[in-house]
């Protein structure tokens, strides 16, 4: 169970603004939730950058390397087989194999592992700072025991001033 | 917005000046490329002798021909009673090779016919850059883009090419016979040429070539005209209006870019058939036109100008260069395996006469028109990188003239293709020419379209950290 600060807006503006004052105090937000992606604040909440591409190009070699070896050993080892005459183990051939093979491995690769590493399971309980979070409300969500002693005060006036139309806790 | 820095009008009102020194580095490559292309022309040789079609059997090539001999063999039969009449019937394998002409050209190779190939290469190339920024414009324009905004005076003054290269293709059109088989070819030497005559004339030819190249240079100058009078007057009126002009462009574009293709680089060959022609001409445009955008932005900034034209829009010219090369091996490919899959034997004579006598290219183009800028491109950082995005953009730029080198040669000079002063040349010239006459349009106006009502989302425009 942690404690977290959550400064709720109307506005994506007014989050922009919060953010970047409290950056100045120290404050960091541990996430923000919106209804839309807002990448102009992902910046401010310094997000690492994501290793899932890497993930997804390692997934995308192993379709690749997948679809290779299952062309030349079976249809060019176990089972070779004459179509219109050509020859059997032509690379035309390979093409639309390998590419589909490659976008399937990658593309479910990369959202399985998404899955997993976010844990998200079937029946996993929402985890919701606020109910209108994906609706219409914007939500500033600060972890309090990673906050600056004494910044609790600023933090909340720095919501507020910025357009917060109410700023509360929530354990989550 | 709230974020990012806010640029005052004095900061979004900005004229290039061309520096001397690019100004001087200009008149140079154009200079040292008449000389390159004079020197080239000098001590160019007449094609040397007729190639022997029937032993070419021993060069190597992607295709297996023995096997394609036995494909080309069962087909024949199926369509011996509508083949084209002039078929060889000997004994030989001339029919795996897709009818008697399968290859070169048929017209007289002349050592002037590589100048004029090359020629209508360059003139070409610098077109497709100047219709893929008209496109660019159009689609942004009616897609109510924000992004773009900030550098649409890089497209619009692409455009503005569009004269010089209607000029260098009328040239074209003047010495004709020198290229295309149905032009030099008489009435009746040709069966298959005849049966396409009442689309391949000289007539309909230079009709298409004045609507297509008239249609699209009016619209050019519609679009430019209509976002300069925004500049000084303001308001969204100018906007809606080029809404309409760009969405009818788009129609238009659509439509008269295919059969462009077909008239001035499918019909080189006239007996060749393909239904993906025009697309894969189009994305090849694409691709190279986001590449060569990327770049010139790149340059602008480094000359200091546009402050307000952040990474981020850097960024999305070159997913663009990187998407489009990816759409251009898939429609590269998805041309070649319709003959191949569907056993079109007589069409295979377009890739086989490239696999022989072209192989390097071949392999060359597939290099640089794809795997480069798939690999090149894939990360984030490469697209924003200039030590990354630079060399990639360039490999592309040659990539694309590979590119229409394979798509013109063949068919104008066979197997006499030359590589040389003359080519590199000419090329540079033109290079040379289109800097000038865009960063001359460029310093015509003021380097944003300072009213365009999209222009503060445009100069906030963030692909976010990730």
């Amino acid at each position: 169970m942690k404690t977290y600060l959550l400064g709720k807006f109307w506005h994506p503006d007014h989050v922009y603004d919060a953010l970047a004052k409290m950056r100045e105090i120290g404050v960091k937000a541990r996430d923000v939730f919106s209804p839309f992606p807002m990448h102009e604040i992902e910046p401010l909440l310094d997000i690492k950058r994501t290793r899932l591409t890497i993930t997804a190009f390692i997934y995308g070699a192993l379709g690749t390397l997948t679809a290779v070896t299952m062309i030349s050993v079976i249809y060019g080892l176990i089972w070779p087989m004459n179509i219109g005459g050509k020859p059997t183990l032509p690379i035309p051939d390979y093409v639309p194999i390998t590419f589909e093979l490659t976008v399937l491995f990658a593309a479910h690769g990369t959202v399985l592992t998404f899955l997993i590493v976010s844990s998200y399971w079937p029946g996993k309980k929402a985890i919701l700072m606020d109910d209108r979070q994906t609706d219409d409300v914007f939500v500033i969500a600060i972890d309090k025991d990673a906050m600056p002693a004494g910044s609790e005060a600023d933090a909340t006036r720095i919501m507020n001033e910025a357009g917060a139309y109410v700023v509360t806790e929530k354990q989550v | 917005m709230a974020h990012g820095k806010h640029f005052t009008q004095e900061e979004l009102t900005e004229r290039l000046v061309i520096p001397q020194k690019i100004r001087r580095t200009i008149y140079g490559a154009i200079g040292l490329g008449l000389v390159l292309l004079i020197f080239g022309l000098l001590t160019a040789k007449a094609p040397s002798g007729h190639v022997d079609h029937d032993t070419h059997d021993t060069h190597s090539a992607l295709v297996d021909n023995s096997s394609l001999h036995k494909t080309g063999g069962q087909d024949h039969d199926q369509h011996e009673d509508k083949e084209h009449g002039h078929d060889d019937h000997g004994e030989h394998a001339e029919e795996a090779h897709g009818g008697g002409h399968g290859h070169g050209p048929q017209h007289t190779i002349t050592k002037y016919t590589s100048f004029f190939a090359n020629f209508l290469l360059n003139n070409l190339y610098f077109l497709t850059l100047a219709m893929g920024a008209m496109f660019f414009v159009a689609v942004h324009q009616i897609g109510n883009s924000g992004w773009h905004t900030a550098i649409k005076r890089v497209p619009e003054a692409f455009t503005m090419w569009l004269p010089v290269a209607i000029v260098g293709l009328a040239v074209v059109a003047i010495f004709g016979n020198q290229l295309y088989d149905w032009l030099a070819v008489p009435e009746g030497a040709d069966a298959l040429i005849d049966k396409k005559r009442a689309y391949l004339n000289l007539t309909g030819w230079v009709i298409r070539g004045i609507i297509f190249l008239g249609g699209w240079y009016l619209a050019a100058r519609v679009l430019r005209r209509f976002s300069l009078r925004e500049d000084e007057l303001g308001g969204v009126s100018f906007f809606k209006k080029s809404n309409g002009v760009a969405a009818g462009f788009i129609v238009f574009f659509g439509f008269t870019y295919v059969l462009f293709s077909i008239d001035w680089v499918k019909s080189l060959e006239p007996h060749w058939f393909s239904t993906m022609f025009g697309v894969y001409f189009f994305a090849g445009t694409m691709a190279t036109v986001s590449a060569v955008m990327g770049l010139f932005v790149h340059f602008l900034r480094r000359l200091g100008y546009m402050a307000y034209v952040n990474d981020a829009h850097v960024h999305d010219l070159f997913k663009y260069a990187f998407g489009f090369s990816i759409f251009w091996g898939y429609i590269f490919i998805a041309q070649y395996l319709l003959i191949w899959y569907s056993n079109l034997p007589e069409e295979t004579m377009y890739y086989d006469t490239r696999f022989e006598y072209y192989h390097f290219w071949f392999g060359l183009k597939i290099t640089l028109c794809f795997i480069v800028p798939f690999l090149g491109f894939m990360t984030r950082n490469a697209k924003r990188i200039p030590k990354m995005f630079v060399p990639i953009g360039i490999l592309m730029i040659c990539g694309h003239w590979v590119d229409l080198f394979l798509m013109i040669m063949p068919g104008s000079v066979g197997e006499h293709w030359h590589f040389g002063l003359t080519e590199i040349g000419m090329f540079v010239t033109f290079a040379g020419l289109f800097a000038l006459v865009v960063l001359t349009v460029m310093s015509k106006a003021n380097m944003v379209a300072r009213n365009h009502p999209y222009l503060e989302e445009s100069v906030h425009h963030s692909t976010g950290a990730v």
